[in-house]
């Protein structure tokens, strides 16, 4: 049919080109001012009604030409521009030039109204078949959530959408885990669910809806019945030791009340705290916070930088619940609560050089450690996210019950040291949100509270000098109680002008810490005297008024942010070391960016801040923070000002994919208190802040480069920085003036030489040089490389191979050097998922690296895992 | 050192005061065509089929032509330090089309959602041999009439009005006397359909500097895009310091990329087309 009609045409095309001669009609087109007009058109017609038989559209010196085939006689031109009237003309058909004169019109072009439910769906919404995606080997919903178009899961779980973090994850509209959402996205079964809906530009805060357009896109999990039950399970078994992996994740879902409970289990060295991170963004940025502080410790040899599954000797049970009901129509109820119980053992080795101006100190130790972790988690929430207000109250309680026992060997002595460690804390945190016109108004209330329990027990006794005259004595205990409240309120409006957008915040803050704490000798129950222990009371007060300032222009080529913090603070010290201190401060922050053309952009920025003591610090007596360490500060409230100024300049050119940036900044410190450290011949460190008025400068150039080579599918980094920091420093009595000096080299190279071989190196040399004045005290070298290659032969299969080098100029042994391989097997029948893996087939024993600071440098060895075999087996139900 | 520091500090400066040559482009709207797009990125997979609305503004002197979803990306109130706030919100089309009404050429210009990277490439606008036809109809009042010309591999049917004099339509497409109001490829694969006009009252002031945009050809454009869609960590010259991500996992997620942009293998602009020089 088709070609029949084309040969149709083709006829009537054949017969007007045979029949009739070409004419054609030229000119130019002006307006009223004799300006030519470019981009007019020009139409040829029949007559005023029929449709258009040749045309043009002028250029840019208003010239236009037509060229006609047709038999009329007569023609109708008519030459148009937007906003002007358009002319028409009848003309003779034959070749001619003619002048057109458009004059301004009155009229106006027709509207035509958008209709409003296509503007008003801000939220737009796309949904997504589960079936569409589904494959036989999708056993959760995580998996076929990878393959939806713009959806990416980053490798701790977080959701991405073209690009950007989602914002909620529902599942029928509950917003059940918050921030925690891997868990259910990992765990519910994808036979369960029926739709994704991705919520586009969606804004979770109803009573923002209006005011604030939101860029990130949320995610509805529809399911397929109104009461679902699922979850699935996964149990794993290998050797040697004997090895395990349990996870029991079962969860019920109905339109009103949700739960999600989960187990897990395993001595693996996996991660199971990765399913309860959080990942959802707090509203209010907050200092005060209910974390845990150690002030205690055992020693313990740094962990190797590479996968904890390679090195961790964990023993670790999960259990969560998590639980949702809908109380009306926008008040959720929600409560989330998790108990973890760890135990993981440490074997390893801590060499230790310290340098003090007189001496070269080395202690080498032997690490046993036995860690015993208990983690009892809980919140609840009640949300309210009408259309006028928005109210959220949290109130959270963290519970940590830990133990550590370190046996510790060293050259003559064999040292016992035994941690108890307990910590709770509760906090509550309040939200509002209102609307005034345009301008939102917030309310905050944080108020919490910790209770910390510590007990350090060292055998033998250490720091027999200072302790025991000098007599050596079998135990030293370490008792230590903390506890903190604090409130922190605060109201503030946002406000939008042009460019600029504004940002106040008022509040007022308190704080009260207390720090109690002795030591006792042996089975003396008598504690030592008051040099020794501590009866602090710190109070910290303040009312606060926060300002920032953010601008950009419309192109974006420049950028200022400016906040002009101001606050009225007020410290005072009960106890041995008493005092108080108020100091109002003002602590502006800039930074400005210019974009110079596509390929440059400079920035600047400039800070002053003021820091105060923490009661960390403030203590008059002594602590043994851990077995060779003890600490006091008797002395004023610090205080430091520090101003800090950098300077960037960038080229990126990601047509030529090279990218090149180059930054210099500089930091000024003066602080009136100077610690001092006392280091004696078996590294037991004395550490005294000494009132003595000091600075600081430092330095840093950075410069790096990147290339991406397509051809051969690799890009090669190159950083280079050089730091330089000068202080006064009081080691074992003498003051010296010293200065730092380090240079780093880091080269690494990605390459995808094949689809299924990448090859990853990476280099780094380092260079420490510390001085007085102008002598050298030490220099040292350190060089460290790391290769690894991964093969995916077949599409079940995968092998790694990574191997790593180190050497540094101080240590003896240059041969350090470890070599990890590894090969997994994945077996997938329908709904059953059976894997094989078998790590560390060289069965290397140990990995070594080395760090280097001031005046110290460690080296360190960590037992790895063994040589071991794991088969695993999982499915849904 | 301080000589350093003091001269680093001068050189940006100066730099940054040079006064790169000014390559401006600058303008009122004054009328805002919105389209709807209707279009299939699979063409195995007619579920696939996606919608968007798309903004033709049309100015004095030059048209500009983009996703809707880039307009509203402009919060009356931000909460917060909005300094890292991106303005592209979700949507398919990153690109904006600018044609000016006297040159030859339309400019192409794309900001990559993450990041700063801007690109233009400069096209000519004459690429469409259009062919009259004599069918007419009306689509929303205005009466239309039928052209057909052959564009990057496809054959479209267009339908103008000459009611609205500006030889313009959507995406690349121009050319005919009058505004385009319909177009859609003869498999209906890539479909713009008319919703609506408006007078922009008061006219929108828009400026363009185009010495911010690195100048690029079509297919260094889309290899780069390409590159960035397919990796958008590693691209911007390695991993960035502050993501740790091991290189088992990275690998992972350039297969997962992978698979997401080979269903992507219907462009309005056909891959295996080459246009002629």
């Amino acid at each position: 049919m088709k070609k029949n009609l084309n040969l149709f045409f083709l006829l009537i095309w054949l017969c007007t080109f045979s029949g009739f001669a070409q004419t054609t009609i030229s000119g130019t087109v002006f307006d009223e001012k004799n300006q030519a007009l470019s981009g007019a058109t020009i139409t040829i017609s029949r007559d005023s009604i029929s449709s258009i038989l040749a045309y043009a559209i002028s250029k840019s010196d208003g010239s236009f030409q037509i060229k006609l085939n047709t038999q009329e006689e007569k023609v109708i031109l008519k030459a148009s521009y937007i906003g002007l009237q358009t002319v028409t003309r009848t003309l003779q058909n034959k070749t001619q030039n003619i002048a057109i004169q458009l004059l301004p019109s009155s009229e106006e072009l027709k509207e035509v109204v958008v209709k409003s439910e296509l503007i008003q769906r801000r939220g737009d919404t796309l949904s997504f078949s589960v079936e569409a995606f589904k494959d036989k080997n999708d056993r959760v919903i995580a998996d076929v959530l990878r393959k939806m178009p713009g959806i990416e899961i980053k490798p701790g779980g977080q959701i991405h959408y073209q690009g950007k973090p989602i914002q909620k994850y529902y599942i029928e509209g509950l917003d059940l885990l918050e921030g925690r959402y891997s868990l259910a996205n990992e765990n519910l079964a994808a036979d369960a669910v029926s739709k994704v809906e991705i919520l586009e530009n969606h804004q979770p805060i109803r009573v923002l809806d209006s005011l604030e357009f939101s860029e990130r896109a949320s995610l509805n999990i529809k399911l397929k019945n109104d009461v679902t039950l699922s979850g699935t399970a996964k149990l794993g078994l290998g050797a040697a030791p004997l090895l395990w992996e349990t996870n029991l994740t079962p969860m019920l879902f109905t339109k009103k009340r949700q739960v999600i409970a989960s187990y897990q289990s395993n001595n693996t060295g996996k991660n199971v705290s990765s399913q309860i991170s959080d990942f959802s963004l707090n509203l209010a940025g907050n200092t005060y916070d209910i974390e845990k502080n150690d002030w205690l410790s055992i020693l313990n040899p740094a962990t190797p930088p590479f996968s904890q599954q390679r090195w961790l000797d964990n023993n670790v049970h999960l259990a969560s619940a998590n639980a949702i009901q809908r109380l009306k129509n926008d008040l959720d109820l929600k409560v989330n609560a998790s108990y973890l119980n760890d135990y993981q053992q440490q074997v390893g080795s801590v060499n230790t050089q310290i340098f003090t101006p007189t001496d070269t100190i080395t202690i080498l130790e032997k690490t046993q450690n036995r860690i015993f972790t208990k983690t009892l988690q809980g919140k609840l929430t009640l949300e309210q996210n009408a259309k006028k207000n928005y109210l959220k109250n949290q109130l959270e309680f963290n519970g940590f019950w830990d133990s550590k026992i370190g046996n510790l060997h060293r050259e003559k002595a064999k040292i016992n040291q035994n941690l108890s460690n307990l910590f709770s804390g509760f906090k509550n945190q309040l939200t509002i949100l209102k609307t005034f016109g345009k301008q939102l108004i917030t309310f905050n209330s944080n108020t919490g509270y910790t209770h910390s329990n510590q007990d350090l027990y060292v055998v033998p006794g250490q720091f027999e000098e200072l302790l025991n005259d000098g007599d050596a004595y079998s135990k030293t205990q370490q008792t230590l109680q903390s506890q903190k409240w604090f409130t922190d309120n605060s109201a503030g409006m946002t406000k939008a002008l042009g460019n600029f957008t504004s940002t106040s915040k008022l509040g007022f803050a308190f704080q009260e810490e207390t720090l109690n704490s002795d030591i006792y000798l042996e089975e003396n129950p008598k504690p030592l005297g008051k040099d020794f222990k501590n009866r602090t009371r710190f109070y910290s007060n303040e009312i606060y008024l926060d300002h920032k300032l953010s601008y950009k222009n419309k192109n974006e080529t420049w950028s200022l942010r400016l906040n002009t913090p101001l606050a009225y603070k007020n410290f005072k010290l009960k106890g041995e070391n008493s005092q108080n201190l108020n100091a109002f401060v003002f602590e502006p922050n800039l930074y400005l960016r210019r974009k110079l053309s596509a390929y440059w952009e400079a920035s600047i920025s400039g800070s002053l801040n003021y820091n105060f003591g923490k009661i960390q610090r403030l203590h008059a007596g002594y602590l043994l923070t851990n077995y060779r360490n003890i600490q006091r500060y008797n002395t004023p409230i610090s205080e430091s000002v520090v101003q800090n100024y950098s300077a960037s300049l960038n080229y990126r050119n990601p047509v030529k994919r090279l990218f090149i940036k180059g930054s210099y900044s500089l930091g000024h410190t003066t602080n009136n208190l100077l610690y001092s450290n006392q280091i004696a011949a078996n590294g037991a460190t004395i550490l005294e802040a000494i009132l003595r008025d000091n600075t600081m400068h430092t330095q840093r150039y950075n410069l790096e480069a990147s290339k991406y080579i397509s051809n051969i599918n690799t890009s090669a980094k190159v950083t280079t920085s050089y730091t330089q920091t000068q202080k006064d420093q009081l080691l074992n009595d003498q003051l010296t003036a010293t200065k730092n000096e380090s240079y780093n080299l880091h080269t690494s190279l990605e390459s995808e030489i094949l689809k299924w071989l990448s090859l990853l190196y990476n280099s780094t040399y380092s260079l420490f040089k510390s001085s007085l004045e102008v002598t050298t005290l030490q220099q040292i070298n350190t060089q460290q490389h790391n290769a690894d290659l991964y093969l995916y032969p077949w599409e079940n299969q995968y092998v790694s191979i990574g191997g790593e080098y180190y050497k540094n100029s101080l240590s003896n042994s240059d041969n350090n050097y470890f070599l990890n391989l590894s090969y997994q097997y994945t077996f997938t029948k329908k709904k059953i998922d059976l894997n094989l893996m078998w790590s560390n087939i060289l069965n290397t024993k140990n990995f070594i690296n080395a760090s280097s600071s001031e005046y110290f440098i460690t080296q360190n060895s960590y037992i790895l895992r063994p040589s071991q075999v794991l088969a695993s087996i999982s499915f849904s139900f | 050192m301080r000589l350093y520091t003091y001269s680093f500090f001068l050189i940006t400066f100066l730099i940054s005061s040079l006064g790169f040559s000014q390559n401006k482009l600058k303008g009122k709207l004054e009328y805002k065509v919105t389209y709807k797009l209707s279009f299939q990125l699979d063409s195995t997979d007619a579920d696939s089929r996606k919608s968007e609305l798309m903004i033709l503004y049309l100015g004095e002197d030059f048209s500009k032509y983009l996703s809707r979803a880039k307009i509203l990306a402009n919060p009356i109130v931000r909460e917060g330090n909005s300094g890292h706030t991106a303005r592209s919100a979700t949507t398919n089309f990153h690109y904006e089309i600018i044609k000016q009404r006297d040159q030859d050429s339309l400019l192409y210009l794309l900001k990559f959602p993450e990041g700063d990277d801007r690109f233009v490439y400069e096209e000519s606008k004459h690429q469409f041999n259009w062919k009259i036809e004599q069918d007419t109809k009306t689509i929303e009042g205005f009466s239309v009439q039928k052209a057909t010309t052959a564009f990057a591999g496809r054959k479209y049917t267009a339908w103008f009005t000459t009611e609205i004099p500006i030889a313009d339509g959507p995406y690349k497409f121009n050319g005919l006397p009058g505004l385009i109001l319909e177009i859609s490829d003869s498999q209906n694969y890539w479909n713009f359909e008319f919703v609506g006009l408006e007078k922009l009252s008061p006219k929108i002031n828009y400026q363009l500097n185009l010495k911010q945009y690195a100048e690029t050809t079509r297919e260094d454009l889309e290899k780069t895009w390409y590159r960035y869609r397919s990796d958008p960590m590693g691209y911007g010259g390695g991993i960035p310091e502050n993501i740790t991500i091991s290189a088992e996992v990275h690998q992972k997620y350039r297969e997962s990329f992978a698979k997401m942009l080979e269903a992507e293998n219907n462009p309005i602009e056909l891959k295996s087309f080459e246009k002629k020089p």
